[in-house]
């Protein structure tokens, strides 16, 4: 559990004793009372390094400068975490926080495709070429395009050219290079054919930002263009993006000064217009996943008046994997109010839900939700689970099933022996295996399975399959019924020139590592009688075996598959060998550890010690960022870090959800609070 | 012959286990994760009780041979299992052998399965 520290009642939020300034809850950090929302965040900054005062360092993410307190809290055994490296900034992260800085954005406009390259055009439905056969739209376009060119500058031999055009109701869409777009956009009220023509640019990518609120489109200079709002969502964006914590500030959005001064929330106060834009805009600013992943890590969306997510339902297509997230002073009542995020979202470590109906049900409902999020840690502040409890949940996750032993009913040792040497002789020997067990009645086929899932774990790559994929009898795939015949083959001969074509192999030693085998057995009556004297047949045996071996190929890198290779033996003819094998199916799939029967618990690995030196000042660095963030004393701070286990984004978010309740003490004296 | 029962045998799996009764007979045996059990009644009863609700087989690969003069089929199945709302699916294999029940149909004769994931 994590005990929190004393926490005084819980009341309205002004009831503290100094009054914080604003009400913008959530993880926007403290601010100087009664300045706008926006000089206040930004001022926020200021004022953080300024009551932090000499404790400052330089180079703010710097892991190895010394602090001068340091947490009394023990750290977590394990030595460096890998989650320090969220400390330590990565470089393409560094540049997106120098950008979002600025309000500029400048990296954040460079990720940005440049320009539009779509106008909408409006007016020609009202023109004497409406009545044209096309509506007008030819001579419109080729209006547009000698008039565009004519206004060139005149050194210039270009010939403004649209690529595309389409009409859609009243307006004309058209596309071109950037260069003449702007060249064709300085036509707007132009006459054409009586009519004036508006044109407007218009941005693809954000379809649910249309600057035109309420048929206002027809007047000039009003509505901002699609690229100003995404201009100023790009900057309000950047006020609300602390690099540091990797942290994206979507709280009280309906108060955001920059967002209101655009008109968005047109006097409602829905989230739901503007979150999608907000969305797309922010998905924009990565060109991948990861990169996504590195640079936003949390998002709070405190005080926004939601009663269902489904109104900011595109958070979970932007951030899938996001890690923390703070839904303080919301509306959400019920499990069901979450259901717009799927089961998106799922890597989610750290939820609040403080303020929220449903916080009084959470006892009931903490089940579903850990359920739901099978890596979540912190609930409300609370540790729901410790991340030993989450790799043990994983793991139990990926087998519902227990994993047994084989079970291994051999008669008379015949089964052990025939593998035994079956598994020696296939890499040696493949003539002499057939010589010794198998017959002109005996069947083998081989299927690959290509889309065999495996851990992320495994990395190393999959050697090509040309080899068996010829061979391959996998029915999914092959169902002619001469390539299922082809496919098969029966007799020694026809085994013997099929192993000629497959690699060499290496299984591993059966003796000393029989842990890379799972071999079942059990008898099997009923066979043909290869005498033919028994009716009702003789008894065979049936194995299944699963293992791997490591292929020859002829580069000198080495290739590890892993099988399952089913046998069905019986006794042999009469003066030939004893046993014989009458089927033999291999499957093959890309390599992966075999499922072990479940160890016994505790193989955690010991902790190790000989980082205490480095894990001791990486902890103090860490509880002074904590310190110049919040304002706690560094002993709150740690404590704060203990049983955040050490996770600086993880210690912030509970520090959001709680300080509410954090005592005067908690504080530094000279924080303004 | 091998297709249609695979496709069949995990229909059934996946909609409701409990309905696989009448494909085995008293004298099959169910080798689960290494626990065998014989007999329909025992079957179903073990297939009812394994630890999940929503299941769902992936077949990757069916291959089948003819075996012998009994005319039963040997059938060796790879695949995926995706099992409540775990979304990482798990390697399975999976061997039957199937005999003719006398009435022009198969029956299971031996069912075994092994999760075989990494």
């Amino acid at each position: 559990m994590l005990s929190r520290p004393p926490t005084a009642p819980r009341g309205a939020r002004n009831s503290s004793p100094a009054t914080r300034g604003g009400d913008r809850g959530g993880i926007q950090k403290r601010s100087r009372g009664g300045a706008p929302a926006r000089v206040d965040r930004d001022g926020d900054l200021v004022m953080d390094a300024a009551a932090a005062g000499n404790k400052r360092r330089s180079g703010k993410g710097r892991l190895d400068s010394p602090a001068p307190s340091r947490g009394s809290g023990r750290g977590r055994a394990n030595g460096p975490s890998p989650r320090g490296g969220n400390l330590g900034t990565i470089k393409a992260q560094r540049a997106i926080i120098r950008g979002l800085g600025t309000e500029q954005a400048n990296v954040l406009e460079s990720r940005i495709t440049p320009g539009y390259s779509t106008l909408q055009i409006t007016g020609l439905s009202s023109s004497k070429a409406a009545s044209n056969p096309d509506g007008g739209l030819e001579s419109l376009l080729s209006f547009l395009e000698r008039k565009a060119t004519e206004r060139q500058d005149p050194n210039s031999n270009r010939e403004v050219k649209i690529k595309k055009s389409h009409m859609k109701g009243d307006s004309v869409f058209v596309t071109a290079s950037p260069g003449d777009i702007a060249q064709i956009q300085k036509l707007n009220g132009f006459s054409f054919a009586g009519a004036v023509l508006e044109i407007q640019a218009r941005d693809p990518a954000t379809p649910g930002l249309r600057s035109d609120k309420s048929g206002d489109k027809k007047k000039d200079g009003v509505s901002p263009s699609a690229e100003e709002t995404k201009e100023r969502l790009k900057a309000v964006l950047a006020t609300r993006y602390n690099g540091e914590l990797k942290l994206l500030d979507l709280s009280a959005l309906a108060h955001d000064t920059g967002l209101k001064e655009m008109g968005v929330f047109d006097g409602s106060t829905t989230t739901s217009k503007i979150f999608p834009a907000l969305m797309v805009v922010c998905g924009g600013l990565f060109k991948t996943r990861q990169e996504k992943q590195e640079a936003i890590v949390s998002v709070t969306l405190a005080d926004n008046d939601l009663a269902d997510v489904a109104d900011v339902s595109s958070l979970a297509e932007t951030f899938p994997d996001l890690k923390h997230l703070d839904l303080s002073r919301n509306r959400l009542a019920q499990m069901s109010n979450l259901d717009a995020w799927g089961s998106r979202l799922k890597h989610l470590s750290t939820l609040i839900l403080t303020g929220n109906p449903i916080e009084t049900q959470l006892a009931t409902l903490k089940t579903d939700i850990l359920k739901k999020y099978p890596y979540l840690e912190i609930l409300n502040g609370v540790q729901v689970r410790t991340p030993e409890e989450v790799a043990a949940a994983l793991d139990f996750a990926k087998s519902p099933i227990p994993i047994a032993g084989p079970d291994f009913r051999d008669v008379g040792q015949v089964g052990e022996n025939f593998i035994r040497q079956f598994v020696v002789l296939y890499d040696t020997d493949r003539t002499a295996l057939l010589a010794q067990f198998y017959d002109s009645e005996s069947a083998y086929s081989l299927s690959v399975n290509v889309v065999a899932p495996r851990s992320h774990k495994i990395s190393a790559p999959i050697a090509p399959w040309a080899a068996y994929l010829k061979h391959s009898r996998n029915m999914v795939k092959i169902t002619h019924l001469p390539a299922q015949m082809n496919r098969l083959h029966r007799g020694i001969q026809a085994i013997q020139s099929l192993w000629a074509t497959l690699p060499a192999t290496r299984h591993p030693d059966i003796q000393t590592q029989g842990e890379k085998y799972l071999i079942e057995c059990h008898a099997l009556p009923g066979l043909a009688d290869p005498t033919g004297q028994s009716v009702r047949g003789v008894d065979g045996l049936i194995i299944t075996m699963h293992g791997e071996f490591e292929e020859q190929n002829n580069s000198t890198e080495k290739s590890l598959r892993s099988f399952s290779r089913t046998f069905v033996l019986g006794p042999g003819a009469p003066g030939g060998q004893p046993i014989r094998v009458v089927s033999d199916m291999m499957a093959l799939r890309c390599w992966a550890p075999l499922a072990l029967p479940k160890p016994a618990a505790n193989s955690q690995p010991a902790p190790t010690n000989n980082n205490n030196g480095s894990e001791q000042q990486r902890q103090e660095a860490m509880a002074m960022q904590l310190v110049e963030k919040t304002g706690m004393t560094p002993q709150y701070s740690a404590l704060c870090l203990t049983e955040t286990g050490w996770d600086l984004e993880k210690a912030f978010m509970a520090f959001t959800a709680n300080k509410d309740k954090l005592p005067a003490d908690a504080f530094l004296a000279n924080a303004a609070r | 012959m091998a297709k249609q029962f695979t496709e069949f045998y995990y229909n059934q799996f996946d909609q409701d286990r409990k309905n696989l009764a009448p494909l085995y007979r008293d004298n099959s045996m169910l080798t689960f994760e290494s626990a065998s059990v014989q007999g329909t009644a025992g079957i179903v009863e073990k297939l009812s009780a394994l630890p999940f609700g929503k299941v769902k087989h992936q077949v990757s690969t069916l291959d089948a041979q003819p075996t012998g003069e009994t005319n039963g089929i040997l059938i060796l199945v790879t695949g995926a299992l995706l099992v409540d709302d775990e979304q990482r699916p798990m390697n399975y294999s999976q061997t039957f052998q199937l005999l003719p029940d006398g009435a022009g149909s198969f029956y299971i004769f031996n069912d075994i399965f092994k999760l075989v994931f990494g």
